[in-house]
């Protein structure tokens, strides 16, 4: 039970899961499109690879990039810590809390070093 | 510390009636968003590796588990965008001085425009 008084940091786990939410609904679906269909079976690998690294090229679209998966992981991690403890699964808030946005955070540090690499 | 009160649930009541299916559908969603951005970044460290590494991922990614894997999570992604945008209008009312706007129409200005166009611009601008 919390104590009155005591901050409740909720609010900034619903931003990050409300921006987030925004990113996915918008970014996602053309991004599985592009990864998972178009760009596999477009010709030529080759050509495939010029035109993303091109796109990739520019910072801007890095940067947009980074907060489009860093804002989606959190969307997930924030939807995954409320849904899992009404299935039946028992761990303690803190310790899922922990789990669900640690691993938000370790997918947005590999994304960000896998940028800065290109 | 208190041993934590864990009130008693079923771990099937989503399963009664269609409302709460849907619901847990939607929260599902996230699992499978989720498991396609963990790939994505993956692929990205492919890209960073070079055009070789790169094209022999391509490649692979043409295998039929490849193309069911996208397609599941393609279905989970078109479902949190359509029920996210359906719900923008409520959770976010737009108003006009006293008037609140229709949510169909807030639902297409903030949602649906939206994402048609920044999902052409992306296309365009990887493909061009």
């Amino acid at each position: 039970m919390k104590r009155s008084g005591t901050r409740s940091n909720e609010a900034f786990w619903w931003s990050l899961f409300s921006a987030g939410g925004v990113m996915s609904a918008l970014f996602v679906p053309v991004l599985i499109v592009l990864t998972g269909f178009v760009l596999p079976f477009a010709g030529d690998p080759a050509a495939s690879y010029h035109r993303v690294a091109h796109a990739l090229s520019f910072w801007v679209v890095r940067i947009v990039l980074l907060g489009i998966v860093t804002l989606s992981f959190f969307h997930c991690a924030h939807r995954i810590r409320h849904v899992l403890p009404t299935v039946g699964l028992r761990i303690t808030p803190g310790l899922l809390a922990v789990l669900c946005y640690g691993g938000a955070f370790a997918g947005s540090v590999a994304t960000f070093a896998a940028l800065v690499r290109l | 510390m208190r041993k934590p009160y864990w009130r008693e649930i079923s771990s099937t009541w989503y399963l009664s009636s269609w409302p709460y299916r849907w619901f847990m559908v939607r929260e599902m969603t996230s699992v499978f968003i989720g498991a396609y951005l963990v790939l994505l970044v993956m692929w990205l460290f492919r890209l960073a590796a070079g055009a070789q590494s790169f094209e022999q991922m391509l490649v692979a990614m043409r295998s039929p588990l490849s193309v069911v894997f996208h397609a599941i999570v393609l279905a989970a992604a078109l479902y949190h965008s359509i029920t996210w945008f359906n719900l923008t209008p409520k959770v976010m009312p737009v108003r006009i001085g006293e008037e609140r706007l229709p949510d169909p129409l807030v639902a297409i200005g903030m949602g649906y425009l939206p994402w048609v166009v920044l999902s052409a611009l992306v296309v365009w601008g990887v493909l061009r």
